[in-house]
């Protein structure tokens, strides 16, 4: 069968050569698996980080989003005038608006008794803040003076919230030194400002900050008509609006937050860093193998030669080799990344998922480190000389 | 009808692209002809009848009957330059035709590996003519000699297998060379080679696994799947006990017969030199034909 399909086959030396080897194959799947895992580790953590610092953000039921132009990243939101919402209702192809309060408070866990800081964000009961389909509904007990919903996905330092709300507990705790009862769970995630998130009222919130100055907002959610271009609506306000707001689309707006964890913090040199070395330390393993096995078989690729197989086809089963190497050691090096991914996902909750672009990264990278280390070893079968074997 | 023919295996005409395979009649009588085993038909009634057409028991795979497989002339070669040039060959004629059997001697660092190695192809000839199979070498390219390489069989000192490989597919390297040949075509082939050599019952070992005696057949085996036109063998008994090197040694010779394939064989080993047809001696560089009785004679061979 297979005769007729490919009847040019030849014995697969490649193959051969790593398998009857098994020792020297081990320790080359080790090490570039270790690279592999490696890459995977330090990418994962690179973007998780950067999705974590968004995970409310991607959340929001906007189009536009409003900031104060002093605003850089969500953990330092300065605050604008409530009027330019307003304003912005003038425009025709603005369906709606959501002003936001949004400020970190000392959260006091209700177990221990520490305080930690929580992310609160407050808005009016009943307008639409996050595009989960409900969660305007469970908003409505806000409405009452005093009432927060916590996020479930918090931290594990705020105390058992989730656990003692679902025995059915009355939980009063304390809100920047205010008193406040859990009136119900939200699921939203930490970030990598937040380690926590609570919702509320934006009367409930004023009374918790009451130095804040009357009138005014950190964040602006606008949402357009069907078929407004988001682009250009936003084009058209940035001109009519005063300076003291700017003025993002929605996707611009997670761009920009990122953004800033990217380009002011270390964390993407560190990790792209880690994934460097990866990438070398697997380079060093897979060449070291491939040249001890070409040095080790000289004789052997010099008797082919002798035998009239020409260079290219012994340099393509070095080739081969290295690819083999590449397919055989990508695999366990994905299987470990999606185990590591799900610890890493319990112990931070950070959002860290195997994803098809960073499969596709580390693969190329892998690939890339043992066909180029292929090319080195391959320097070597030059000294292969069919002269001298006689 | 292959199997039965009393015949040595008649060679095939090369220009037709037939296959041959080992001996027909040794030393297995069942054994049927790996052309026929493979299937390729080709093969079978074209070669048959050629070889008895032109009536030569050793058949001549020349592409013109009567062409030799080997002519060198006036072949002279030297490693160094200058003041240390040290000249390893000196004016070196030999012939050899189709079928025949020639055996090399001399003492150790005379020259004879060197020969080998430019007659082989492998090195590049600096002053005279080698010609294998009516083609010119002296100033061959890379390319030219990579191919010419493929119609030459070597066998060498030590058995120089591929370690990862198991007998078969040891001999499937060398029978993978032919073109127009399926890969079950060229493994039956391969399998009939080992057969041919006595090795039926070891076709899945490694190298590691056999004898050195087995490990030299399965050597055999391979420089002669490639269906050669010239055998060289670098004194492939060295390594052997003498009844396993006198056995390796007549085995080579009759397949090779079968085959119409020449050999020159280097060999220091005083016990095997009647397999031959012709003995020639090199001394300091020069050749010169011995006569079968011992005694050297006069005038180098031409």
């Amino acid at each position: 069968m297979l005769d007729h399909l490919w009847p040019d086959r030849r014995i697969p030396l490649s193959w051969l050569l790593l398998t009857r080897q098994p020792g020297r194959l081990l320790v080359a799947l080790a090490g570039i698996s270790f690279a592999g895992i490696l890459m995977f580790l330090q990418l994962g953590f690179r973007d998780g980080l950067f999705d974590a610092s968004v995970t409310l953000h991607k959340r929001f039921a906007a189009d536009l989003v409003l900031v104060s132009p002093r605003t850089m990243s969500s953990i330092a939101m300065a605050s604008f005038p409530r009027r330019r919402l307003v304003q912005v209702m003038a425009d025709p192809d603005v369906a709606g608006t959501t002003p936001v309060h949004w400020n970190f408070l000392l959260w006091r866990n209700p177990q221990t008794r520490t305080t930690r800081s929580i992310l609160a964000v407050g808005f009016e009961p009943g307008d639409p803040l996050f595009t989960d389909p409900g969660l305007v509904e469970r908003t409505r007990v806000l409405s009452q003076r005093g009432r927060v919903l916590f996020d479930a996905l918090s931290r594990p330092e705020f105390g058992p919230i989730p656990a003692w709300y679902k025995q059915g507990r009355t939980i009063e705790t304390e809100v920047a030194g205010k008193r406040v009862r859990v009136a119900g769970l939200v699921e939203l995630g930490p970030s990598f400002g937040a380690d926590g998130n609570l919702l509320t009222s934006s009367e409930t919130f004023l009374s918790l900050m009451p130095d804040l100055p009357p009138g005014s907002i950190e964040l602006g959610l606008i949402r357009l008509v069907p078929g407004a271009d988001p682009a250009s609506v936003a084009a058209r306000l940035r001109a009519q609006l005063p300076e003291d707001v700017a003025i993002y689309t929605k996707q611009g707006f997670v761009e920009f937050e990122k953004n800033y964890w990217r380009s002011s913090t270390a964390i993407g040199f560190i990790f792209t860093l880690g994934a460097a070395m990866g990438f070398v330390v697997g380079s060093v393993i897979v060449y070291q193998i491939l040249h001890s096995d070409v040095s080790d078989h000289l004789p052997e690729y010099a008797t082919l030669m002798a035998m009239g197989y020409p260079l290219p086809q012994l340099l393509g089963v070095v080739a081969r080799e290295g690819l083999l190497l590449a397919l055989l050691g990508y695999l366990p090096a994905w299987l470990a990344g999606q185990g590591l991914y799900v610890l890493i996902r319990n112990g931070t909750k950070l959002p860290v998922a195997m994803d098809g672009p960073r499969s596709l990264l580390v693969f190329g990278m892998i690939l890339a480190m043992c066909l180029g280390s292929a090319l080195m070893a391959m320097r070597k079968l030059g000294d292969a000389d069919p002269a001298e074997i006689f | 009808m292959s199997s039965t023919h009393p015949s040595p295996a008649p060679a095939s005409d090369p220009d037709s692209g037939s296959v041959i395979g080992p001996s027909l009649s040794h030393p297995n009588p069942g054994l049927a002809s790996p052309a026929a085993a493979s299937g390729n038909g080709n093969g079978r009634g074209h070669g048959q009848g050629h070889g008895h057409g032109n009536g030569n028991g050793h058949g001549t795979p020349g592409a013109t009957p009567g062409q030799p497989s080997l002519v060198v002339h006036d072949l002279e070669h030297w490693f160094g330059s200058g003041a240390n040039r040290r000249q390893v060959l000196d004016r070196v004629n030999l012939t050899i035709h189709p079928g025949e059997v020639v055996l090399l001697t001399g003492p150790s660092g005379c020259g004879k590996t060197t020969f080998l190695t430019l007659v082989g192809a492998l090195r590049q000839v600096m002053a005279g003519s080698v010609q294998l199979f009516g083609q010119e070498l002296a100033g061959a390219g890379r390319r030219e000699r990579q191919l010419l390489r493929r119609q030459i069989g070597m066998i060498f000192q030590g058995h120089n297998l591929l370690r990862c490989l198991s007998a078969e597919q040891n001999v499937q390297m060398g029978a993978d060379l032919l073109p127009g040949l399926g890969y079950r075509a060229r493994r039956d082939l391969s399998r009939q080679w080992l057969r041919a050599v006595g090795l039926g019952d070891h076709l899945g070992k490694l190298p590691h696994d056999l004898s050195g005696g087995q490990k030299q057949r399965v050597a055999i085996a391979r420089a002669l799947a490639a269906q050669p036109r010239l055998l060289l063998a670098d004194e492939p008994t060295a390594a052997l006990d003498s009844r396993t090197g006198r056995e390796v040694v007549e085995l080579l010779r009759r397949l090779a017969r079968d085959q119409g394939c020449s050999v020159l064989m280097v060999t220091h080993d005083p016990r095997i030199l009647d397999v031959a047809d012709r003995l020639v001696e090199m001394e300091d560089g020069r050749l010169a034909e011995v006569s079968l009785s011992g005694r050297p004679s006069s005038g180098s061979v031409g």
